[in-house]
């Protein structure tokens, strides 16, 4: 039996591996990401057209001593800013052939930034009580934030500057004062005390992958699974099969050999990112992969590959059951509907379980079977992390679920599959499997 | 030596009875035909015999095992519907049945690429299924079946869509099979078919067991044993003779049915003169004939006044 079910396994897991579906998300998919990771830090450095900005001072106080301090250096005689991986060229209002007229200047500025040759520009006056300086901010793209950002900050050291300066007679001081404290994050973790670097964020977003992981790999699966199943049943390729093999075999066969073909699909990813984010020499890089390493080693590597492989197992059977009474891919999809709508669910709720891990519900929902994969691994490396026992039974329920939906899929399959004709609905399914039962 | 016993096997699919107390018994190293008509019950009479579907009740037992897991390695089975992996490569897909049937795996490869090559596929090894043709695809589903050297052969309508050469070549393996001690047991609602091959054939209609025995006992148990006559001249009293029972006329054709006891050769002494003779035909009746004739005697709200054979709706 057992060799029965792993050559339709291995026959599964070739069939599975060679359709362009999974060749894409293979490849295609780690190759995007670490493009559109890599691309910016590869493109960091090379020149780029800076984008021009100005700014009136309507007070007169405030222009050269902002611009003092926003280009000290004396070679940088361009007077370019970088903000955000970006260049920005400060042009003066006879560089750009503004009126002298104020009215005229606000309404050569537009047409300047209509005709895409300035960015934006900072427009400094007393707001309407006459005692505060209010600068309004033009651009093109009000989304990008790094350049109002570093000329804010500067213009409020030179106004402090300017109204302290005179009572503290110190600049120093008053720069000092300004600072505030200065606050920094430590981890403590078992090396001890340790400053908070991109490592420590990726480990606590780490069980976050895990979940989309599982999720894609069931998502891509499940499609899979049911255009397989019904070619077998219209070909009645099905027919031949079953003269050989028992509908459990073959079922059992389907569901490991899809379950392997998705854990190869992860290591490759998983492959892929260590590759990405090891070899490209990029401090951060390496701190995220350390990180990411570090939330699953271990135990807690053991715990991702057997609640990966049951949460797998647990919906796959289920789609091939339902799959096995349908005839065409529609039928498949309005009867699989209520079940994609229960696996959208712990993605709703995976961001309140990262950041709540020992809250109430996010114990309870590792312990409904449908979410407890997703659940309980962003439990496990998460602080508080799970307790053990909770781990224990929330992989015990798992299995045992795992178990009965297979034994019950099995029935489903064994009746569906040789039957042609309109699909049964859920309620029907259910009767069958408690009839057989 | 039984192959296949089956005890009061009754299958429904809802209300409709698919299979309705056969019983049957064919003896190992025969040549078995299943014959009925369409939706009679045949094909799901073979797929209760190759454990595909399980009967609700009564029991099978094949090869002297009442277990089918046991002996689905001994079984080769051609479904009706033929069904392969389009996108496999022809050797794969017969390597990967056989091998499913229990041969290890380089054993296999050599048997499937062995087969192929005597079935003329040898040039097709590596193609996909689906660049074969249709009459290609049908001898390379028959090599699937039969790669794992099977005791018990089970074809389901076997001579569906085949042309004259595949018909031909199947038929000879079917001879080969049993020549060799295998017992091979098909179906098919083309009786002729069934009459040229088989030493003994079962009937069945609408789930029933209708005749079961060898080609030789069907024939001489055959009740109303037509006499056909192809004649000129005008036979209008040949109905009225005492000795004839009824007529079906087809023009200058005649079917004549005699009374119990009549012999044929008072009824040929009786045209001599009256009529010009040119066939005279009092040989065996053709299953064709035999169905209609069982068939039409089980189930009488079928049959017409004159005996004809009233379409009935194929389930």
């Amino acid at each position: 039996m057992i060799m029965r079910i792993l050559r339709v396994a291995s026959r599964e897991y070739i069939a599975y591996v060679k359709t362009k579906t999974f060749l894409i998300s293979a490849i295609a998919f780690p190759v995007t990401l670490m493009l559109a990771i890599t691309i910016p830090v590869t493109l960091e450095g090379v020149s780029r057209t800076p984008r021009a900005f100005t700014l009136i001072d309507h007070t007169g106080q405030y222009e050269e001593v902002l611009l003092d301090r926003l280009f000290p250096d004396e070679s940088n005689a361009d007077r370019i800013l970088t903000a955000d991986m970006r260049d920005y060229i400060y042009n003066t209002g006879e560089q750009l052939l503004l009126p002298v007229h104020l009215i005229g200047k606000e309404w050569a500025l537009e047409q300047l930034m209509h005709e895409g040759r300035l960015f934006g520009y900072f427009s400094i006056h007393e707001d309407s009580t006459g005692r505060k300086c209010q600068v309004d901010y033009y651009t093109l793209d009000p989304g990008s934030d790094g350049l109002p950002r570093i000329v804010r900050r500067q213009l409020n050291q030179v106004i402090a500057l300017e109204r302290l300066l005179p009572l503290v007679g110190d600049e120093n001081l008053v720069l000092e004062s300004l600072g505030g404290a200065t606050f920094l994050t430590h981890a403590i973790t078992d090396r001890g005390r340790e400053e908070v670097t991109a490592a420590h964020i990726a480990r606590s977003y780490a069980p976050m992958a895990f979940v989309y992981l599982l999720w894609i790999s069931i998502l891509m699966m499940s499609s899979h699974l049911m255009t397989s199943t019904i070619e077998e049943k219209n070909s009645r390729i099905i027919e031949v099969i079953l003269s050989s093999v028992s509908s459990f075999e073959f079922m059992m066969g389907k569901l490991l050999g899809l379950a392997g073909a998705g854990l190869t699909m992860i290591g490759v990813w998983a492959g892929t990112a260590t590759l990405a984010l090891g070899v490209i020499p990029n401090a951060t890089f390496h701190q995220i992969g350390s990180g990411i390493g570090g939330a699953f080693e271990g135990l807690t590597l053991v715990w991702f590959i057997i609640f990966f492989l049951f949460g797998f197992v647990f919906y796959a059977s289920i789609f091939i059951g339902l799959g096995s009474v349908c005839n065409t891919m529609r039928e498949a999809q309005n009867l699989t509907q209520p079940f994609m709508f229960v696996l959208m669910i712990p993605l709703f709720l995976m961001a309140y379980v990262t950041n709540n891990p020992d809250h109430i519900v996010a114990v309870l929902a590792s312990f409904f079977p449908p979410f407890t994969p997703f659940v309980i691994m962003n439990r496990i490396p998460a602080s508080p992390p799970a307790p053990a026992w909770q781990i224990l039974l929330a992989a015990s329920l798992l299995v045992i679920s795992t178990w009965l939906v297979v034994r019950g899929s099995a029935k489903v399959f064994r009746t569906g599959i040789l039957m042609y004709g309109k699909a049964p609905t859920l309620p029907e399914i259910v009767r069958w499997i408690r009839e057989s039962a | 030596m039984v192959a296949l016993k089956l005890e009061h096997v009754r299958k429904t699919f809802g209300d409709h009875v698919a299979v309705d107390d056969l019983s049957l018994e064919i003896p190992q190293g025969s040549l078995y035909g299943f014959i009925g008509p369409n939706g009679a019950g045949k094909t799901t009479t073979l797929r209760i015999i190759v454990d595909i579907i399980r009967p609700d009740q009564g029991s099978v037992q094949v090869l002297g095992d009442s277990d089918a897991a046991s002996i689905r390695q001994r079984i080769g089975y051609l479904p009706e519907e033929r069904g392969m992996y389009k996108k496999m490569r022809c050797i794969d897909f017969i390597t990967y049945i056989a091998t499913l049937k229990g041969v290890p795996r380089l054993e296999a490869v050599a048997r499937a690429g062995r087969l192929m090559d005597e079935l003329d596929l040898g040039k097709w090894k590596t193609a996909t299924v689906d660049a074969l043709s249709k009459g290609m695809q049908q001898k390379l589903q028959f090599a699937s079946t039969v790669v794992h050297d099977p005791d018990l052969l089970i074809l389901d309508e076997p001579f569906s869509g085949l042309d004259p050469v595949n018909l031909e070549m199947l038929k000879t393996a079917m001879l080969e099979y049993r020549r060799q001690g295998r017992t091979v047991i098909f179906s098919t609602h083309m009786m002729e078919h069934a009459e040229r091959l088989c030493d003994s054939i079962v009937m069945i209609h609408r789930g029933h067991k209708v005749i079961d025995g060898t080609m030789t006992q069907v024939k001489a148990n055959a009740p109303n044993r037509a006499i056909r006559l192809n004649y000129a001249g005008d036979g209008a009293f040949i109905e009225e003779l005492p000795l004839v029972k009824r007529v079906r006329e087809y023009g200058s054709d005649m079917e004549i049915f005699l009374n119990e006891g009549a012999d044929s050769q008072d009824l040929l002494r009786e045209f001599v003169d009256r009529i010009e003779i040119k066939t005279f035909d009092v040989s065996d009746p053709s299953l064709y004939d035999i169905f209609l004739q069982v068939a039409g005697a089980s189930h009488l709200q079928h049959i017409s006044d004159s005996g004809d054979l009233v379409a009935e709706e194929d389930r």
